[in-house]
């Protein structure tokens, strides 16, 4: 039979979409063509939240996306601003049996979706034209634009930046005139590509780790036999296996890209990080808590990197 | 043979006069027969197409364009034109098609242009010699600048379809714009005198004999609309989409404090006549996307591609059998369907012949001022007759000779120099 | 029967124009604040998009109806144009107005379905916490709306072709 597989975020010859096609060949192999799949890159079905309904409504039944936080807010753990610090710390937690996996897993499954895991693409930052930060003080003066999901808007504010609602369509020419100084909580991967030309700068804040997550429909899962199944399994781990290796390359690869735009990459030192993480947690946390229930804070409390 | 059977259908129910919207729900409830569509999803997907941020200028834009007509703007930026024009040969047409021009610079339809120059410009016109064919035929083609000229619906809906940027996509239609009012003007000027004899001093220009100054004075504070909106867009002040809400503020202000020609009763019923377009259009365009999606998910676009692709090679061709093919579309189905159905379906295409998706969006542009003015599907001509209260067969004859010695030259020239729409948004740094 | 439905069709009017009125106020307003928050004030809230957008999709629906209960949406009328006879107009009516009324009625099905959906998996608006089916409840507000007014169109081609009838 064929399957539907989607990303809703890379075109054809992205990572994302290379990491699909892997994943579909994969399946294809190891099924001996039981299951073929039909392979839909960023935007051919519609825009990311219209494929990730298509993919809980089972239209859709297998997908590399970034998370939505529209049929369940407990999903905006992940967006936990300073849960890590460091690539390690990122990686062992999302790993297969690693402590934020297995909460994922639950709640993927109360959605309908059967959850696999992470592909990571990094740490974000903000990106910035004309002037950039590393601290609240110098932040106060930039203004950038906020995605319009919890607690993105937050974190970056506690940053000490002024946040503005600019539709993502509308972002680059929002950039280029001015209406916004930059973007803020994207890897710099998407800086690179979408804003390499008119931004200057991009301080790597870490505020968070983002990855994809590879899943799957929840009803189609179940009607797979159980040996389809563990092809499809293993295959999403062998995808996600080599993003973990491959990741934090690929990254480092798009800051030189980026440095050699003749654009600047800020690291800011142990001590920023360290002072932007306690101000940004102090702030943010306490609204996680009401957002998302204590009981999904305490394990991320107990495991997050400390300061 | 099912897509066959798909583009007849839509053909019978639109030729026996059933609404647009609805012959194109029509053809979605066909499909959802004929293709594996989870009608769980069906509608939510029309759903999430219409809840677009970028989208919410097409109401406010709308709104901005009768607020101008209520509020006196228009009148006064007709009157400003004319001085501009008074006394030249065929002054009058020339001034009904940079009327329009002014006026697509603050409204974002090509109907707006229609009923606020239309109600002013084709009485005087005729009492002038002008033939109410040629003056509504000439009008609903002129009226076309309000998408050409930024900001412009049609751009908005391509931008939003295509995922590319709106204000390049605004900059790459002034160039074919700035084709169609030289254009309009030297066709008016050279080939009308078989339609009409233009008498020199009709009752017309007696009535208007004001002082030129305070016509000039009058129109500032409409001529500075234009200027807000580009300034603030292209300034860094707002999005397009916000410019949207500030053109409705400014018209208000205005509209109320200026030129004092509104009132609460004339601002209520324009709120409701934009509602009314508004929905019409909304009504189409949710339809069309959830063609659009099932026709993306059973692939119909890709296959389309490599079909033409195998059948032609030559870039050239392909990129004449496209420009043939809006062209046909443009007649049998509005501009909204083509732009927002259509135009996707052919972008792959484009861009396999190094068509950036930008320039091909100036094209499509410039397909609909032909489409738009098309019969059996004219809403815009339909429009400019009963504006000029002529029957439609008397506006035809013009109407398609302004078409092919005019707007069908511009479309092939935007086609085939790309400069003329991408040095704009290259200039402003936009690609 | 139609006009012992007059009133409430003149309320329902009403309630469409009010709703237009007050969501085309906030759909602007809220974006000027928006641009004045940010470029005047520096202030940044959270959720003004998707209030604007909750606002837009009930104008869209009302406007749609407006044109509904006013015939005005866009037709290719070279057709009509071409009868002549009151008898034949009415029949040409009465056609249009079951057609239109058969497809209202499949509208009306695809938006039961995304409403049902809507039940099983509910969602909210990323940023509001507010329920997705208060702007889908928009669609069913115009389906309803459109299955009256077509059938009111049904009725009215019935009554002219009555009267064209009797001459
Ligand atoms: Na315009
Ligand atoms: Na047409």
């Amino acid at each position: 039979k064929t399957l539907k597989i989607a990303t809703d975020s890379g075109a054809k010859g992205s990572p994302a979409g290379n990491a699909i096609e892997e994943w579909a060949k994969a399946i294809t192999e190891g099924t001996n063509g039981e299951i073929d799949l039909a392979i839909y890159y960023q935007n051919e079905l519609g825009g990311q939240q219209e494929v990730f309904d298509l993919h809980v409504a089972g239209d859709v039944d297998l997908m590399l996306n970034w998370p939505m936080t529209s049929y369940d807010k407990r999903i905006a753990v992940i967006y936990t601003p300073y849960m890590f610090t460091t690539w390690e710390e990122a990686l062992e937690a999302y790993k297969p049996g690693g402590w934020l996996n297995s909460m994922l897993d639950g709640i993927y499954a109360d959605m309908g979706l059967k959850f696999f895991g992470a592909w990571p693409e990094g740490f974000n930052g903000v990106g910035t034209k004309g002037s950039y930060a590393t601290n609240v003080d110098a932040a106060k003066s930039i203004k950038v634009r906020v995605p319009p999901v919890f607690p993105f808007h937050e974190t970056i504010q506690a940053m000490g930046y002024q946040t503005a609602a600019v539709d993502w369509g509308e972002l680059y020419s929002a950039i280029q005139t001015g209406v916004v100084d930059g973007d803020a909580a994207n890897v710099i991967f998407y800086e690179l590509e979408y804003f390499g030309d008119i931004l200057d700068y991009y301080v790597r804040s870490k505020q968070q780790f983002i990855t994809g997550m590879l899943t799957m429909n929840l009803e189609e899962w179940e009607q797979l036999t159980p040996e389809q199944q563990k092809v499809v399994q293993d295959a999403a781990t062998a995808v996600m296996e080599k993003q973990f290796n491959e990741a934090r390359a690929q990254d480092e690869g798009y800051a030189e890209q980026w440095k050699a735009k003749g654009n600047t990459y800020v690291e800011p030192t142990d001590e920023e990080l360290g002072a932007l993480a306690k101000t940004v947690r102090e702030a943010v946390w306490p609204q996680m808590e009401n957002e998302v229930g204590a009981d999904l804070m305490q394990p991320i409390r107990d495991n997050s990197a400390k300061f | 043979m099912e897509g066959l059977f798909g583009i007849l259908l839509l053909v019978v129910l639109l030729g026996l006069g059933v609404p647009v919207a609805w012959s194109f729900a029509g053809l979605v409830a066909y499909l959802t027969f004929v293709y594996d569509v989870n009608l769980n999803t069906l509608m939510l997907q029309g759903f999430r197409s219409l809840n677009s941020v970028v989208l919410l200028s097409l109401p406010l834009f709308i709104l901005a364009g009768y607020l101008m007509q209520s509020g006196g703007i228009a009148r006064r930026l007709v009157e400003f034109i004319e001085l501009l024009v008074r006394g030249r040969r065929g002054g009058l047409g020339a001034s009904i098609v940079l009327s329009s021009g002014i006026f697509g610079a603050i409204a974002g339809t090509a109907t707006a242009a229609v009923a606020a120059i239309g109600t002013i410009m084709i009485d005087p016109m005729d009492e002038r010699g002008y033939p109410r064919g040629y003056s509504s035929a000439l009008l609903g083609i002129s009226s076309l600048l309000g998408i050409l000229i930024p900001p412009s619906i049609t751009m908005i809906l391509f931008a939003v379809a295509t995922q590319q940027s709106v204000a390049a996509c605004f900059a790459a239609t002034m160039g074919p714009a700035i084709l169609l009012i030289a254009g309009l003007i030297l066709f008016n000027r050279f080939v009308a005198g078989r339609y009409y004899q233009e008498k020199a001093i009709g009752k017309a220009d007696q009535s208007e004999h004001r002082s030129p100054t305070r016509a000039v004075i009058a129109a500032l504070p409409a001529l500075s609309i234009p200027l807000i909106i580009l300034g603030g867009i292209y300034g860094g002040v707002f999005t397009p989409t916000e410019a949207a809400a500030v053109a409705v503020v400014v018209a208000l202000l205005i509209g109320f404090f200026i030129y004092r020609d509104l009132t609460w009763s004339r601002l209520r019923t324009s709120v409701i006549a934009a509602a009314e377009t508004t929905g019409s259009i909304v009504l189409i365009l949710l339809f069309s996307f959830m063609i659009g999606r099932i026709l993306v998910a059973e692939r119909v676009p890709q296959e389309l591609t490599e079909l033409v692709a195998a059948a032609v090679s030559n870039p050239i061709l392909i990129l004449l059998a496209v420009n043939l093919f809006l062209i046909i579309a443009g007649a049998l189905i509005d501009d909204v369907s083509v732009t927002v159905v259509i135009a996707p379906l052919f972008l792959p295409l484009m861009t396999s012949i190094d068509v950036h998706p930008v320039h091909f969006g100036a094209i499509v542009a410039a397909s609909v001022v032909i489409g738009a003015n098309s019969p059996p599907m004219a809403p815009v001509l339909y429009m400019a007759c009963r504006i000029g209260k002529v029957s439609v067969h008397k506006a035809v004859g013009p109407a398609l000779l302004m078409m092919s010695l005019v707007a069908l030259p511009v479309m092939l020239v935007t086609a085939f120099v790309p400069e003329v729409s991408l040095w704009l948004p290259r200039t402003l740094g936009l690609l | 029967m139609l006009s012992r439905l007059a009133p409430l069709g003149q309320a329902f009017a009403k309630l469409l124009e009010w709703v237009a009125l007050i969501t085309s106020a906030l759909v602007t307003g809220l974006l000027v604040f928006l641009v004045v928050g940010r470029y005047i004030l520096n202030w940044s809230i959270v959720g003004v998009h998707e209030i604007s957008l909750v606002a837009a999709m009930w104008l869209y629906m009302a406007g749609a109806l407006i044109a509904s209960r006013r015939r005005e949406h866009l037709v290719v009328d070279l057709l009509p144009q071409q009868l002549t006879s009151a008898r034949s107009r009415a029949r040409h009516q009465i056609l249009v107005a079951v057609i239109t009324l058969v497809i209202a009625c499949f509208f009306a099905a695809w938006t039961y379905q995304m409403l049902a959906w809507g039940m099983k998996r509910p969602q909210t608006v990323p940023g509001l916490s507010l329920p997705l089916w208060v702007p889908q409840a928009s669609l069913a507000f115009a389906v309803i709306g459109c299955v009256a007014y077509a059938s009111r169109d049904v009725i009215a081609g019935f009554k002219s072709l009555a009267a064209a009838s009797k001459h």
